[in-house]
């Protein structure tokens, strides 16, 4: 199924046909829907205080303002929509809800105190301003230590603690193994707090429909199908009541793989006010409410011998969950994620992890692109370049000792996950060949100081998640995700065809490369394929699109769909052609004998066969119509995998970290679209520099949010992104249809590491230690001049 | 809280318009509310990512720092306009073929500041390129295929100046 | 955030002391400062408005004094809240020295602040603090020159001894809030 020759349009560039409308400016966008009479727009009250009991909210100034339909506050809410949580099963597991707006007390800066209902946006925020809240400020936690100190405040009482999550992981023989090793290297990393930064900020849009007694959320989501779930178990309401359609979708990066109060919120005003209910956000409100990610601290011990072998990890995961959990990966997702990920591609087979989420007066954090595999891999690839240098041995040798080979595949590792194929070691060689690594290093001082500026050099050898069945989800605790995906694909009576797809495209360009898919299956041309997806009235129930599963789990659906089509057009060609179904195939629009194609009929014919718009009739038994549905589990996980390596110039005037050179090594098993896959790894990569170099939330020790703004939350910018060169390697998965693996977020989980362990070895020669991210010029400057023994200032 | 309004006449895309607005009303709301010209994104508000760029008389600006009074009589170029109902301008072909956009929510910011970089600077270097595009933040593509965009773009806009001139002659 | 500085004022210490708790003098002298109440000896309201741009706040300012020290210095405690403009709180301590002919006047305030000033002011502060720090020194120096040379007139001893004054505190603090309510303003939508 996987060596197969006779794919056309399945790995071939094809240009994106999502273009010709975004180019003209004719995407529609959550904003840009054409707005119902009678919208009611809202807007939040957001709390400045990180944590206080609310002691009065005071609406009467801002129901005065024309146009200001109402105030409401959380007690408004109570009867109407349950507190918001997901289903989590695991051991160690405490369970927080949350209030879709706060009751009483609030725990983040940010968190909705009452919800403003007006006829226009502007009026809505005039109101906002005018609405009086007392509150009675309390102690609050912003940081992982203080939440744990004994003397913290307790954000969640009736827990008695902030552990709002513990577990733990031990090898037999552990501290055998362990303590049998030749030396024990010791680290502390820790990664900032992020997020996603889509530059559509999110929002949602509910319209009641009276005549069907039913509703639908636009909404900015890459899960339509888990939004509309979450909604209907928290509002009380039939899930066929609900339609939610994700319109266009200005990027999601896992921040919009979420479900979010406010989306609980306008379906429930829509139902009370019998009127269309929209809500937009604003910047500040993206950097403060959405979903924050990583702030991990990983504390790691790697016992080795003197050849550089790895024998044993022990890791000690510490997660900042923020206030309450996030629907519908709560605070256990960073957790798990981080450690169940951290032996990556290197055989480790002595592993004792234990992790915790402990709870802040933080907004809560949850998915962004990578996952806890960025921090997990910081850990452990800078965990190579320090025994590489403890025992003098190059670090890019290092890794090559421990790295799965070729021929040890398929690999099961310590936690249990199968790595059916991958190219870990070729693809190593490749990234160091590309850099020109074994010259570099030849050619590099000891102080590492080349023309006024410490040059280095930094590794990532990285593996990638995707595609996650549910099994994947289900050990990791999350009770309802569903981890299949979806499809229906129809040939429509003119021959041309229709798929429909439980996914939510953000940016990834499905419309293109699920049509080269079913086109490629069934015959056809790509332009011949209408994909529709993002909409729950259209297509079958599934998961959705994040943690790269949109090529592994979407793809594969797909085909297995068209294949099954496939089936039934052959049927039914067979009986009009009178050739055995066995000897049709389907290739250029037509099905003909595989031996003779001049025996055939196009998929037109076949369609007016099967609809009944000719006089053939259909074979006894067979039903009308030319289509087929499909829902595919994939496998518990699929490996992907790649290198990064980067070479950098820190500048010790201003400790400005200039990328030089940067080469990916990537392989996604079966590639769909090559012009696709290469734009996921650099906006991944771009992502990457980013975390490694400048983007940080920060929140002052009381839980102020110090940045909620773009001046001064960083993104890379277009002098920040260097040339990368790019190299695919294609070891297709055994385990999943036609050997797809998932692309898109290995770019954020090489290019983290690959910069941290680059400027580190840059520095090497000083003596600093680089052990966190973000590594802002501020931040290095500082340990330059430690190291030199100057005053800072 | 709100003054009366006011009549605010702009040239947008080649038409003339005439509206009655709110004196805080912001150029992009303008665009988007009252002309329907919803190509205009609005990303950050405060006048950082770019995504709500056009170009005033023919010089880039951010529609969500303008406010649409003090614009009365200016000429406004938006993502709409610049290749009407007509084929793709070169530079959005350019942008198509480069896989310049993923969810192209920043794509119309990017291609205003694209044209009025290329009238001034059309043969640009990389590095200039690079510069240029500073003010408009993509968070999809990593920027390398936008450049190479506007390096396509450039090539043909002045390869396509030279086969006009061989026509004329 | 720490805020320190120092000023020279080129008038004698006891005539800023008095101008410094001079309730009258400082509702003059602080940018946009709307009224000071004295609560009690050591208790104070304020409101200041922020004209900036499109945004009208006022922040209500509570002002409290400690490590009263006549004629050499305080230590002020204050609150400002300024509603969907977020707050701010902290305490400055400030000591006055002869420099000459003038009175050296040092601060070190440290302040907290919170909801839209932190989040999107959280830069600028300091720079916008210090401006509005020497729009009320300026002020305060040419109020008091203006006074022909004798500047304060005598004042209840009462006052002097516990004085009444407000804040210069309130100048660190509040000054904090209105920097950043003046460079909020664009974000304020």
């Amino acid at each position: 199924m996987n060596d197969r020759e006779d794919f056309t349009l399945i790995g071939r560039t094809v240009l994106r046909r999502e273009d010709s409308y975004l180019l003209r400016g004719l995407g529609q966008f959550l904003d840009d829907l054409p707005e119902p009479n009678g919208l009611i727009h809202i807007a939040f009250v957001p709390s400045p205080y990180a944590r206080a009991s609310i002691l009065s909210i005071d609406a009467s100034a801002a129901l005065a303002l024309p146009g200001v339909i109402a105030v409401l506050t959380g007690k408004d809410f109570e009867g109407d929509v349950k507190t918001f949580a997901p289903e989590i099963v695991i051991d160690g597991y405490r369970e927080v809800r949350r209030p879709v707006v706060a009751v009483d007390r609030v725990n983040f800066v940010g968190e909705s105190v009452a919800v403003v209902l007006a006829e226009s946006p502007y009026v809505a925020q005039d109101a906002l301003e005018l609405v009086e809240v007392e509150y009675d400020p309390l102690p609050a936690v912003a940081g992982i230590e203080q939440s744990l100190a004994a003397d913290a405040p307790v954000i969640h009482e009736k827990l008695g603690d902030n552990l709002l999550f513990k577990t733990r992981f031990e090898t037999d023989g552990f501290e055998q193994h362990f303590a049998a090793a030749d030396l024990v290297l010791e680290e502390e990393f820790r990664t900032g707090r992020v997020t996603g930064v889509m530059i559509e900020p999110r929002g949602c849009m509910a319209c009641p429909d009276p005549v069907a007694d039913n509703f639908t959320l636009w909404t900015t989501t890459q899960i339509p199908h888990i939004v509309r779930t979450a909604i209907a178990d928290h509002l009380g309401m039939a899930e066929s009541a609900l339609r939610v359609a994700a319109p266009a979708v200005g990027g999601g990066f896992g921040t919009k793989a979420h479900v979010y109060p406010d989306e609980l919120i306008v379906v429930a005003l829509a139902r009370r006010y019998r009127r269309a209910v929209k809500w937009v956000q604003d910047r500040r409100e993206d950097l403060l409410t959405n979903i924050h990610a990583r702030e991990h601290v990983l504390g790691i011990q790697v016992a080795v011998n003197r050849d550089g072998i790895i024998g044993a990890v022990r890791l000690d995961v510490r997660t900042n969950a923020g206030a309450y959990p996030n629907h519908p990966y709560s605070c256990t997702l960073e957790a798990t994620a981080a450690v169940r990920m951290m032996p990556g591609p290197y055989k480790i087979r002595n592993y004792k992890y234990d992790v915790c989420s402990v709870a802040t007066n933080t907004a809560p954090t949850g998915a962004y692109r990578g996952t806890g595999q960025p921090s997990a891999f910081l850990a452990i690839e800078g965990m190579m370049d320090r025994i590489g240098r403890k025992l003098g041995i190059d670090p890019a040798e290092v890794r090559r000792r421990n790295v799965v080979r070729p021929e040890e595949f398929p690999y099961v590792n310590v936690v249990g996950v199968r790595y059916d194929t991958g190219s870990y070691l070729p693809s190593l060689e490749r990234g160091l060949e590309m850099i020109g690594y074994d010259a570099f290093r030849k050619a590099q001082p000891k102080d590492r100081m080349v023309d006024g500026k410490y040059r280095g050099i930094g590794i990532c050898n990285y593996t990638e998640v995707s595609g996650t069945g549910a099994p994947g989800w289900r050990v990791r605790g999350f009770a309802k995700m569903p981890g299949f995906d979806s499809s229906r694909l129809v040939i429509e009576p003119d021959g041309r065809i229709t798929v429909y797809v439980s996914q939510a495209d953000a940016g990834q360009g499905h419309y293109t490369t699920f049509a080269q898919i079913a086109a490629d299956r069934l015959g056809a041309r790509w332009e011949d394929v209408n994909v529709i997806e993002g909409d729950t009235s259209k297509t079958p129930y599934g998961t959705g699109t994040f943690a790269s599963r949109g090529s592994v789990v979407g793809g594969g659906t797909i085909i297995r769909c068209s294949e099954k089509v496939a089936v039934k057009v052959r049927r039914i060609a067979s009986y009009m052609l009178d050739i055995d179904p066995e000897r049709l195939v389907l290739t250029k629009g037509r099905v003909c004998d595989k031996d003779d194609p001049v025996k055939g009929l196009s998929l037109r014919d076949v369609a007016e066969t099967a609809y009944s718009m000719n006089n053939l009739g259909l074979p006894q038994g067979e039903e009308h119509g030319l289509e087929a549905t499909d829902y595919y589990d994939p496998p518990m996980v699929t490996m992907a995998n790649g290198t990064h390596v980067a070479q950098v110039a820190v500048d010790p005037e201003d400790g400005r970290v200039e990328i030089e050179r940067y080469a990916v090594v990537h392989d996604c098993g079966r590639v769909i679209n090559p012009m696709i896959v290469a734009g996921q790894v650099h906006g991944a990569t771009a992502q990457g520099i980013g975390e490694a170099l400048m983007e940080e939330i920060v929140y002052d020790a009381e839980g102020q949010h110090l940045n909620a703004n773009l001046l001064e939350y960083l993104l890379p910018t277009a002098m920040d992104v260097p040339d990368i060169d790019l190299a695919h390697i294609e070891t297709p998965s055994i385990d999943t249809v036609a050997g797809i693996k998932g692309a898109a977020e290995g770019g954020v989980t090489g290019a983290l590491p690959a910069l941290a362990n680059a400027v580190a070895d840059a520095l090497s020669g000083l003596g600093v230690n680089i052990t966190r991210v973000p590594l802002r010029p501020s931040f290095i400057l500082e340990q330059i001049r430690k190291a030199r023994g100057q005053v800072p200032g | 809280m709100t003054a009366g309004k006011v009549t605010v006449r702009l040239t947008v895309n080649g038409k003339a318009y005439s509206r009655e607005v709110e004196p805080r009303y912001l150029l992009a709301d303008f665009l988007r509310h009252e002309l329907h010209l919803t190509g205009t994104h609005i990303g950050c508000e405060h006048g950082v990512c770019g995504a709500c760029t056009v170009l005033i008389d023919g010089k880039t600006a951010r529609s969500c720092l303008q406010f649409a009074v003090a614009l009365d009589g200016a000429e406004v170029t938006t993502v709409e306009g610049i290749a009407g109902d007509g084929p793709l301008h070169p530079i959005q072909e350019a942008f198509h073929e480069a896989h310049a956009l993923q969810c192209g929510y920043c794509t119309p910011g990017f291609l205003l500041t694209t044209v009025e970089f290329l009238r001034r600077n059309p043969t640009p270097t990389r590095a200039e390129i690079r510069e240029a595009l500073t003010n408009n933040m993509c968070r999809c593509t990593g920027y390398l295929n936008i450049i190479e965009a506007v390096e396509n773009a450039a090539r043909r806009l002045s390869g396509a100046g030279e086969v006009a001139t061989e026509r004329t002659r | 955030m720490i805020l320190e500085g120092e000023w020279l004022i080129p008038i004698d210490r006891r005539t800023v002391w008095r101008a410094l708790n001079d309730p009258e003098m400082l509702r003059v002298c602080i940018p946009g400062c709307q009224s000071l109440e004295k609560h009690s000896d050591t208790e104070f309201a304020s409101s200041i408005k922020a004209a900036v741009g499109p945004v009208n706040a006022t922040f209500h300012a509570k002002i409290g004094l400690t490590d009263i020290d006549p004629d050499r210095g305080y230590t002020i405690v204050g609150e400002g809240k300024g509603g969907a403009a977020g707050f701010a709180r902290g305490k400055a301590k400030v000591d006055l020295e002869d420099d000459g002919e003038g009175t050296r006047l040092s601060y070190r305030a440290e302040v907290n602040i919170g909801g839209k000033l932190a989040q999107v002011g959280s830069r600028l502060i300091q720079g916008t603090a210090r401006k509005l720090s020497e729009q009320f020194f300026r002020c305060l120096t040419e109020e008091l020159s203006a006074g022909s040379g004798k500047p304060t007139p005598e004042q209840p001893a009462a006052t002097a001894a516990a004085p009444s004054s407000t804040n210069a505190s309130l100048v660190w603090v509040v000054a904090a809030i209105l920097a950043v309510a003046a460079i909020g303003w664009w974000f304020a939508g």
